[in-house]
């Protein structure tokens, strides 16, 4: 039978509260680049994400993703875990033998929770409440679930064929990444942006503190991952703050190269950017690597900003450059960079020897991305039907803190 | 070989910043003294 770890159980939960604090510290970093006008919602989508998930994830998504494989297809789990049902305090060794299956359970639900909080970005200041909301939970029952059964889940098909993602660069980045460009696609431009107006992020210094709270967020998001209180925990941890480091870095220079001047906002982009690459290859390569792809990830996502400038998407906050991009990278890189000197269970990349693994990564990659973006498409035009997905021209001139939530962020008296 | 290269990036990063452009102005005096004006406006 298998024994429960104390260290491992004691690690587990607190990376779970880690990972629990990043999706209010993104409302504050996505609530600081948007409008004085808009800052309420903005984190008002993070926060109540956090809630609506939290209880979808116990009642039938953790079932679905993690749940016994549906007929053996390795498409999606069953219901036999609805309601927790048999989620114990015991162990389930096809997940991790040393903590009580509610533990993984648990750190799980967290990146349930921040997934589809990320997409928020892309819609920002324009999407009516109502039209999130539902959105939100079908996109977290019919993206989200079957894309971590594929990759996680016992029998998942991409998982079966040695899909390596350490801590959801697939399942979360490229699925919320890709998932923002379409939904920023559908919803049109905001206001503002059709007249081809620049709008300034209201709050830099929220944006920093909440760049801050991601970072440390992320130390439990990567090194959690190792599920143990183990050396495989601290390589996660090394690389996670040694890639948004360089990252932030590599950032900071292009942008002080490109205008002018050393960006603060673009240097929390950067941070952001590196974290989210490190993170499918956190368990799997060596520091030195870990730089390499910081810096590799802050320039092919910088000109990816320029690129969504270009194709004229009014993605608010750059979610599919530095998410969607920056997963993807991750994901390749993770097929080019990963030796099992650093985790003996995972695999070697390309340059390691094994040059399928980098074929393998590109499989999973553009099954996220495809899988992702045209059932976003789908979900977005079906809660279209019932309720409209953008506010009105008026609302959205008002602000939709005051015509969503009838609420104001700073108040004058 | 990762080890060389993540040398040279990051030594290349640093010796950049001492290279580039002198950072232009883009916030006028008029914006920065009425941001410092917020605070104690009634």
């Amino acid at each position: 039978m298998d024994k429960i770890s104390a260290g491992d159980t004691a690690w587990v939960l607190t990376s779970a509260a880690l990972v629990m604090l990043m999706t209010p510290g993104l409302g504050f970093f996505y609530g600081g680049l948007v409008r004085r006008k808009n800052v309420l919602s903005t984190v008002m989508h993070s926060f109540f994400i956090l809630c609506l998930i939290s209880v979808q994830w116990v009642l039938w998504g953790y079932s679905l993703a993690f749940g016994p494989d549906w007929h053996g297809w390795g498409i999606i789990g069953d219901l036999s875990w609805v309601g927790l049902n048999g989620v114990g305090l015991k162990p389930d060794a096809d997940y991790s033998a040393t903590i009580p299956h509610q533990a993984y359970m648990v750190f799980q639900m967290m990146f349930a929770v921040i997934t589809p909080a990320l997409i928020t970005g892309a819609f920002a200041e324009r999407k009516r409440f109502k039209a999130f909301v539902l959105f939100s939970l079908l996109w977290a029952t019919f993206v989200y679930d079957p894309l971590a059964h594929w990759v996680w889940g016992h029998g998942g098909w991409l998982g079966k064929m040695g899909a390596l993602d350490f801590a959801g660069g697939t399942v979360v980045h490229i699925s919320s990444g890709v998932s923002a460009l379409v939904a920023a696609w559908v919803l049109g431009k905001r206001i503002t942006h059709a007249r081809g107006e620049e709008v300034e992020p209201h709050d830099i210094p929220m944006v920093v503190l909440g760049c801050a709270l991601l970072w440390f967020g992320w130390f439990g998001f990567n090194a959690g991952s190792a599920l143990a209180a183990n050396g495989l925990a601290v390589s996660a941890f090394v690389n996670t703050n040694t890639a948004a480091a360089m990252a932030a870095l590599t950032w900071l220079t292009l942008s002080w190269a490109h205008k002018g001047v050393p960006s603060v906002a673009g240097a929390t982009a950067g941070a952001v950017a590196g974290l989210v690459a490190i993170t499918p290859a956190a368990g799997y390569v060596s520091p030195a690597a870990s730089i390499l792809i910081g810096l590799l990830v802050s320039l092919v996502c910088y000109a990816a900003v320029q690129l969504r400038d270009k194709i004229k998407v009014d993605d608010a906050l750059d979610v599919w450059a530095v998410h969607g991009v920056g997963g993807t990278v991750g994901a390749l890189c993770t097929g080019l960079f990963a030796t099992t000197q650093v985790n003996a269970g995972g695999a070697n990349g390309l340059l390691y020897g094994h040059p399928a693994q980098l074929g393998i990564q590109a499989i999973a990659v553009a099954a996220a991305w495809i899988f992702s973006g045209s059932m976003t498409f789908v979900i977005l035009k079906l809660v279209n039907v019932f309720v409209p997905l953008r506010v009105s021209e008026h609302e959205e001139a008002m602000g939709l803190d005051l015509s969503q939530h009838s609420e104001v962020a700073y108040s004058p008296s | 070989m990762e080890l060389a290269l993540a040398m040279l990036s990051f030594v290349a990063l640093v010796v950049s910043w001492f290279v580039l452009p002198a950072a232009p102005r883009t916030q006028t005096a008029a914006t920065v003294a009425a941001a410092d004006q917020l605070p104690t406006a009634a």
